[in-house]
């Protein structure tokens, strides 16, 4: 089988996947308390405009018949009517995706930069006193609650130093033509530094806290690949060859624990999706994490369901990418 | 020097000797490891804590005060007060039985689930094992902390929904690892042996299979113990996990951060109080992890 077939094939196996996305996420909003004809019309509606909504929703209809309309109103992209913001949930998400992108992509830029060259670093000089102090940083950094850490950085950081602003993606008074969306993006295409700089400004210390269970992942089980590659006999075989020490650690050792990490770091988006539910609370960030924070506590359940969709959508899509990734860095796989 | 003790207790300990001798192995390289003894004994101390908590709290954590609120870590109230004028200390102490339930109660659930099902899976194989590992597949599809806030949002804030909800989300990776492990021992020649003396499917899998493939499961359930508790607080730090008043850490640090800008101490304590106990338990895991790695091991 070629690459592009390979391609091909995962490509049409997210169908089933998606189907079956979607019947979880129907059944959990099935399991939801209440009537959803009546929360969608709201608490004080007449009881005429209900029941109008409850057949236009199709909810008097059996339960595989509702799924099937879920499904043709979810094709269409009809994700319902938000219960706080009252606009198609659909525009809600147009609106806010590229921000939890833009945020997250800058968290797993933080995990790679740190990360790998910690981990490299701590096998490299494993049982030395350097070694223990990073490897006591990554452990702290893996059991460190980020919502904590978070008003911690900020009481430091924002209030005492006053170094990076609090709140939102950019200085409300710059003005900045929407392209993308993705405001770093925007800024470069329209040349405008100003709000190039307060959008980084306002991006480092998010990102930072993000991505900082993430690089102590990477780094422990990069740590732990490598010392378990430092092991194998190729390794002996180099070492005898008289390669340098560098040379070993380097293009030996670090090549062959590289890819477990890649799988990591796929897994780890999804991770960090789950965190922009806290962080963009916390920062104001015009992001989807914020908008489903908001959104569980308020019982919104078009809302929660639209944005659980869309994260997983975004996590599978991170994952089919890095597996392609993997077929070309990894060329013992057979697709 | 052992085989003298052993003779006092018969032939039980005869019989269970290269059991016993790799547990002294173990606790000979556990001695070894100051990492995983400082997480043991980090966990020891929290271990006391909690049970002891009822005897030693120095004020009733439920107790409102509101003349006494907002006050600064001092001599009678060590890490101070919260917005209600209860004791953070109390309250801390109190909320530790909460976090080592909470870990303990969702590593086994998930390790309950994931094993049966993943046992299954493995040692049935066919279409069985197709539809098992598919459906593993599809919840591992969903971001955890998601799946969990949208389960816990149906199902209601509160701690119990809280637990059922992350180890709905977590059962999976159990599943996957005990699948791999029944795989590789399905064929070993002692389950040959127990098949031979007509032992029944059921047993074959329960008494033979699974006790020998637990020893990579023990590290990461001592992992996620640290995770399931971290997850927990997160839910409650967003208002859908445990509810007020209940100590729950994570809750305590959410009434906490609204004034924490100026009374750092509400949400400080308690976070603290996180990251040492996740702290402890990633420690025993990493310090596990090394002890079974063969090729870690004998270097």
């Amino acid at each position: 089988m070629k690459l592009w077939q390979y391609i091909l094939r995962r490509i049409l196996l997210m169908i089933p996947l998606l189907i079956g996305i979607t019947l979880i996420t129907f059944s959990i909003s099935h399991l939801a308390p209440g009537d959803p004809a009546r929360l969608a019309a709201g608490i004080h509606a007449p009881e005429e405009t209900v029941e109008v909504l409850r057949q236009r929703l199709g909810l008097d209809k059996p339960v595989f018949v509702q799924y099937l309309l879920y499904m043709t109103r979810l094709l269409k992209g009809d994700f319902g009517t938000s219960i706080m913001t009252r606009r198609p949930v659909i525009q809600d998400i147009m609106v806010r995706w590229p921000g939890t992108i833009e945020l997250t992509t800058a968290a797993m830029l933080i995990v790679i930069i740190f990360g790998i060259p910690l981990g490299i670093f701590s096998a490299a000089n494993e049982g030395k006193p350097l070694d223990h102090m990073s490897r006591i940083i990554s452990l702290l950094g893996v059991s460190t609650p980020s919502f904590w850490l978070i008003l911690i950085v900020l009481l430091i950081f924002c209030k005492y130093l006053g170094l990076f602003p609090i709140g939102y993606r950019i200085d409300p008074t710059i003005d900045l033509q929407r392209i993308t969306g993705f405001h770093i993006v925007d800024s470069i295409l329209t040349l405008n530094f100003n709000a190039l700089i307060s959008s980084i400004r306002h991006i480092i210390l998010p990102a930072f806290v993000l991505g900082f269970q993430g690089q102590a992942t990477v780094q422990r089980l990069l740590r732990s690949k490598m010392l378990e590659s430092l092991t194998h006999d190729y390794v002996k075989m180099a070492r005898a060859k008289g390669l340098s020490e560098r040379a070993v650690v380097y293009k030996h050792a670090l090549k062959n624990s590289l890819i477990p990490v890649v799988t990591m770091l796929a897994l780890m988006y999804g991770g960090m999706l789950g965190g922009t539910f806290i962080i963009e609370s916390l920062f104001s960030w015009q992001g989807l994490g914020r908008y489903g924070s908001r959104a569980v506590l308020q019982l919104d359940f078009p809302a929660i369901m639209g944005v659980t969709i869309m994260y997983t959508m975004i996590f599978a899509l991170v994952n089919l990418i890095v597996d392609i990734l993997y077929a070309y860095l990894d060329p013992r796989i057979i697709y | 020097m052992e085989s003298d003790s052993a003779k006092g207790l018969g032939g039980i300990i005869d019989r269970h000797k290269p059991f016993l001798q790799e547990l002294r192995h173990i606790l000979y390289l556990i001695r070894r490891s100051p990492l995983s003894l400082l997480g043991i004994t980090l966990f020891s101390v929290f271990l006391l804590l909690a049970t002891l908590a009822p005897y030693i709290m120095p004020y009733d954590p439920f107790k409102i005060n509101l003349s006494g609120a907002f006050q600064r870590p001092n001599i009678e109230h060590l890490f101070g007060t919260d917005e209600m004028g209860r004791d953070i200390l109390s309250r801390i102490l109190w909320g530790c039985r909460i976090s080592l339930q909470v870990g303990v109660t969702v590593v086994l659930i998930s390790l309950c689930i994931g094993t049966i099902l993943g046992g299954i899976a493995g040692y049935v194989g066919g279409a069985v094992e197709e539809i098992i590992m598919r459906f593993t597949d599809l919840v591992l599809a969903f971001p955890s902390l998601v799946l969990a806030m949208a389960l816990s949002a149906a199902l209601g804030p509160g701690l119990n929904n809280a637990i059922f909800a992350i180890s709905i989300t977590w059962w999976p990776w159990y599943a996957r690892l005990i699948r791999g492990q029944v795989l590789s021992i399905r064929e070993a020649g002692f389950v040959e042996a127990a098949r031979c003396v007509g032992a029944s499917d059921f047993r074959i899998l329960f008494r033979h299979i699974i006790p020998n493939s637990l020893g990579p499961i023990i590290v990461n359930a001592s992992m996620d113990f640290g995770w399931a508790i971290l997850m927990t607080s997160s839910l409650g730090f967003l208002g859908i996990g445990a509810q007020p008043p209940e100590p729950e850490w994570g809750a305590m640090i959410n009434a906490g951060r609204l004034y924490f800008m100026d009374k750092p101490w509400i949400a400080t304590f308690p976070g603290l109080a996180i990251l040492f106990v996740v702290l402890a338990s990633n420690l025993i895991g990493d310090g596990l992890g090394e002890i079974l790695n063969p090729r870690l091991r004998r270097r």
